[in-house]
């Protein structure tokens, strides 16, 4: 077991270590020359030379590269306009258009993006799963057939356009909710739901539908199985039936993905942060785009890449402590 | 003839003009076809047949665990009491406790995520009131070592795909065994098994039925098989039972043109010529060329 | 006294997978699949492996066939080693040498009508069909006992059985020498399964094939071996003529195969003969010539 971690381990570094460079690299290739635009208005060639040179630009791809992988590590020191910046390890950059260290910006919008990921994971989960079930028990009746039309709306609106839905109805109509802001939950319990709730329907909704789906079929399949016949044969309580010989087998894998889908969340829910106007990693992202903030794109990625990539090692591991055939091997 | 002996010569069994039918898009369809047969106590009978026979479903029909769409009709008497028809609670407690059931596959039949014991010993906790999980898995190591598993008090911790697919098919008799059943119906139970593993498997149903006088219903389409495991046959086509009788004299002396021709095209292992000269195709579902 | 070149001989056959461990830096356990097999198929008989689970037999048939490469051993085909053939050796050895599977419903294309199937080794090898696919597939399919008027039919419309027969016409198509029947009727129907025997006895007789006849059921071994090898966790454990391994077996383990089988009393065999003779009426029920199917 411990082997496996270590390679897993290994794995991922590797993965890591493939995602910098690649994404480095693409920047490094495509963008346009980030001297330029920090030098701003009322620019001389002789500034922009000066600022490539304090930013180590003049200097081949590979230097640039390990230097922005060493800052990962130790930690780097900026030149700002004649002033040097400490930036500790992991040093994620530094944002000439914000006059921030990267990394600080990412710490500071990290805790909205989770509230949001998380708190919409448990209701996508919830009900996805229950609408799940409930479909395969009553498969073919109306039940089941409202939850698929349900769950095929759900996917074909657009999240903004629900966004925007919802907040008219609600906020703007009915007056029940506020417009979503950042609360903190220490700060106002009542609020900090009634603030989030609609950011968290906009983004359970989706993924609920898909997890309604999807437990629904591995319902529907585990039924068939033989051992669930067995189960029967020998006469046990329908609901023991159902908990150990059903639900157990069929929800195991939806749990796997779930771990999958939150980790990749945690690198922002984009669009959702954006239209509701909350400031999580997603709208960093957004914004750092169109402004076209390479330090802060480069970051917001490979956090991004972060999370799901350990989030897949996690599942793994998962999977090993809960299925007992991944875990012991056949020894027959 | 007072009562009590004609309680202990009355059939443990008794199946009456059972019909099974299914509701298709077609129209009902009738796999099973007015079958009676009876199972003396302590008894083995064998039901024979090819696919597309209705020999499953007769087994599934006696158990009340049709498909859905599938309904039965008829009698199904288990020493005195009706099943057809009875209310689910109460077969349920003649499921796994009266009557046990032993089918083909054992790897699909045993849950994967739950070790050996657990499921042994489900059927004794659903059961019997008053049980500590202690007790029950003390009966599910003894049902285990009575089916010959070497090492059961560890083995019993073990999943199942760390036995092989003999030893899987002893749990499942150990399944069947903890609960003492009156009668045990084995469907295909040795098909997927190699043929040294085959015979221990029969070899042990035996023995079981020697030590507990439970009866047997062997469902197969294995002759030899049921030659050399049970006293009565019948002989199931389409259905409809063709021939019903002693196993000795249904084969040497058959009544019903099919079981001739069954007989016929059964491969011996002690003779070539002779016997493999069916040239007729038997069963319906192969003489209807195209779907 | 020289013996004659068998159709196929294989000697010391070794097939060994790699047991793969996670982990990439601990060193690969290897398992021997097939343990120094040699065996040898002659022009017009049948060779039956024999054996259990585990016991290497089809893979054996699958390095017989070259659908997989030994690691170590010959394979030779009519005198000429074939163990590496490649390109055109390779196809000759392939319009050779044919197999039919176990499970006719995964082995057939279900989307493929009778004749596209049949044809298919010709089409692939290069060959011409003779006398235009149609007439050959109809050809082909009256040989096998089905009803020539289908051979536009796709294959998931047939019966197991039938579909077991347009794997045997899609063999006969190239031709072949030697026939690899990989536990061809173990999933038949007791009846279906008489019949197909009886239809691969009769096209050897014809053509003077050989067969290469996998199967884990002794009794049906018994019908159709000339000559049996029986195997075991990778090795032939003995080999020998269909009635000396079947009435002297002389290694423990044949003999614990043959004990295991369950079998009719034969005692009551011979009183139904006795009883249907005096009957009067005859145990087959119809004339030779009848393969019923149409």
């Amino acid at each position: 077991m411990i082997r496996i971690a270590g390679s897993r381990l290994l794995g991922m570094i590797i993965v890591l270590f493939l995602v910098t460079l690649f994404t480095y690299a693409i920047f490094f290739l495509l963008s346009a020359d980030p001297a330029v635009q920090i030098c701003g208005k009322n620019c001389t060639p002789e500034r922009i030379e000066q600022i490539r040179l304090n930013l180590g630009l003049d200097q081949p791809f590979w230097t640039q590269f390990w230097g922005y992988v060493g800052g990962l590590f130790t930690g780097r020191t900026f030149m700002v306009a004649g002033a040097s910046v400490e930036c500790a390890a992991p040093c994620l950059g530094y944002s000439f258009q914000t006059s921030q260290l990267v990394g600080d910006m990412i710490v500071q919008r990290l805790p909205i993006t989770a509230t949001i990921a998380i708190g919409a994971a448990v209701l996508w989960l919830l009900g996805g799963v229950v609408a799940g079930v409930l479909s395969a028990v009553k498969e073919g009746k109306f039940l089941d057939r409202f939850f698929a039309g349900l769950t095929l709306g759900s996917m074909s609106i657009p999240n903004y356009v629900l966004a925007l839905a919802l907040q008219f109805i609600f906020v703007v109509a009915l007056g029940w909710l506020p417009f979503p802001q950042a609360v903190k939950f220490s700060d106002d319990p009542v609020q900090w739901f009634l603030n989030f709730i609609l950011p968290w329907i906009v983004l359970a909704v989706g993924y609920a539908a898909v997890y309604t789906r999807l437990t629904r079929a591995n319902v529907i399949d585990t039924l068939q199985e033989n051992y669930v016949r067995t189960a029967r044969a020998k006469g046990l309580q329908p609901g023991l039936v159902w908990r150990r010989h059903a639900l157990r087998p069929a929800l195991t894998p939806i749990v796997t993905i779930f771990g999958m889908d939150v980790a990749g969340l945690l690198g922002g829910a984009v669009i959702t942060e954006t239209v509701f106007g909350l400031n999580g990693v997603g709208k960093l992202t957004a914004d750092s785009i169109t402004a076209n903030d390479q330090p802060v794109i480069m970051a917001v990625t490979l956090l991004s890449a972060f999370f799901v990539i350990v989030g897949n090692m996690v599942v793994d591991l998962l999977y090993t402590a809960i299925d007992p055939r991944v875990r012991t091997g056949a020894s027959a | 003839m007072t009562d009590d002996v004609n309680k202990n010569s009355s059939p443990l069994l008794s199946v009456r003009d059972l019909t099974v039918s299914f509701r298709t898009a077609q129209g009902p369809v009738r796999v099973v076809r007015n079958l009676d047969f009876d199972v003396p106590r302590g008894g083995a009978l064998g039901i024979v047949g090819e696919s597309g026979s209705g020999k499953s479903m007769t087994s599934l029909s006696i158990m009340g665990l049709l498909p859905k769409g599938g309904t039965a009709t008829g009698s199904v008497r288990f020493d005195g009491t009706e099943l057809l028809g009875l209310a689910e609670r109460e077969m349920r407690g003649v499921r796994g406790d009266r009557i046990a059931m032993i089918f083909q596959d054992p790897l699909s039949s045993l849950n994967p995520y739950y070790k050996v014991g657990t499921q042994i010993a489900e059927a004794y906790l659903s059961h019997r009131s008053g049980v500590s999980r202690k007790q029950a898995r003390s009966v599910a190591i003894e049902a285990m070592e009575r089916v010959h598993i070497r090492d059961a008090a560890r083995r019993v911790d073990h999943y199942p795909h760390q036995f092989s697919g003999g030893m899987r098919q002893r749990i499942m008799i150990a399944m069947a065994l903890s609960m003492e059943p009156d009668l045990i119906i084995a469907d295909e139970p040795t098909t997927a098994l190699d043929v040294t593993v085959q015979a221990q498997i029969l070899d042990l149903l035996s023995e079981i039925r020697q030590e507990t006088g439970a009866g047997l219903i062997l469902i197969t389409h294995d002759l030899a098989v049921v030659s050399e495991v049970t006293d009565e046959i019948v002989v199931m086509r389409e259905g409809v039972a063709v021939e019903r009788g002693q196993v000795e004299q249904v084969f040497s002396d058959p009544q019903a043109d099919y079981t001739r021709r069954l007989l016929d095209a059964v491969p011996r292992i002690d003779d070539e010529i002779g016997l493999m000269r069916t040239t007729d195709i038997l069963i319906p579902s192969e003489r209807r060329s195209v779907r | 006294m020289s013996t004659p070149t068998p159709l196929f001989r294989g000697t010391n056959l070794v097939k060994e997978f790699r047991t793969g461990s996670s982990n990439p830096l601990g060193r690969a356990k290897t398992f021997r699949a097939v343990d120094e097999v040699s065996l040898e198929v002659h022009r017009g008989e049948t060779l039956a492996l024999v054996g259990e689970s585990g016991s290497g037999k089809s893979t054996t048939a699958r390095l017989v066939a070259r659908l997989m490469d030994p690691t170590h051993g010959t394979l030779e085909f009519e005198g000429a080693d074939v163990t590496r053939a490649k390109g055109a050796d390779l196809r000759e050895f392939r319009g050779a040498v044919q197999v039919i599977f176990q499970d006719p419903y995964s082995s057939l294309n279900p989307k493929h009508t009778v004749e596209r199937l049949v044809t298919a080794p010709l089409v692939y090898q290069g060959r011409k069909i003779p006398g235009g696919a149609r007439a050959f597939t109809r050809e082909l399919m009256e040989r096998v006992g089905l009803n020539p008027m289908h051979s536009e039919r796709y294959a998931s419309q047939f019966s197991g059985g039938q579909a077991q027969r347009i794997g045997i016409a899609r063999a006969l198509a190239v031709s072949p020498k030697l026939v690899i029947c990989d536990e061809a009727v173990s999933a038949l129907d007791v009846s279906v399964q008489a019949q197909v025997i009886n239809l691969l006895r009769d096209l050897q007789a014809d053509e003077g094939f050989g067969y290469l006849f996998i199967a884990h059921d002794l009794a049906v071994v018994r019908q159709i071996a000339t000559r049996v090898a029986v195997m075991s966790q990778g090795a032939i454990v003995e080999t020998g003529s269909r009635d000396d391994i079947f009435e002297r077996p002389t290694h423990e383990y044949t003999t614990t195969l043959l004990r295991a089988v369950p079998r009719i009393n034969p005692e009551w065999d011979r009183r139904r003969r006795q009883a249907e003779a005096s009957r009067g009426a005859s145990v087959a029920t119809a004339a030779s010539g009848d393969e019923a199917g149409r």
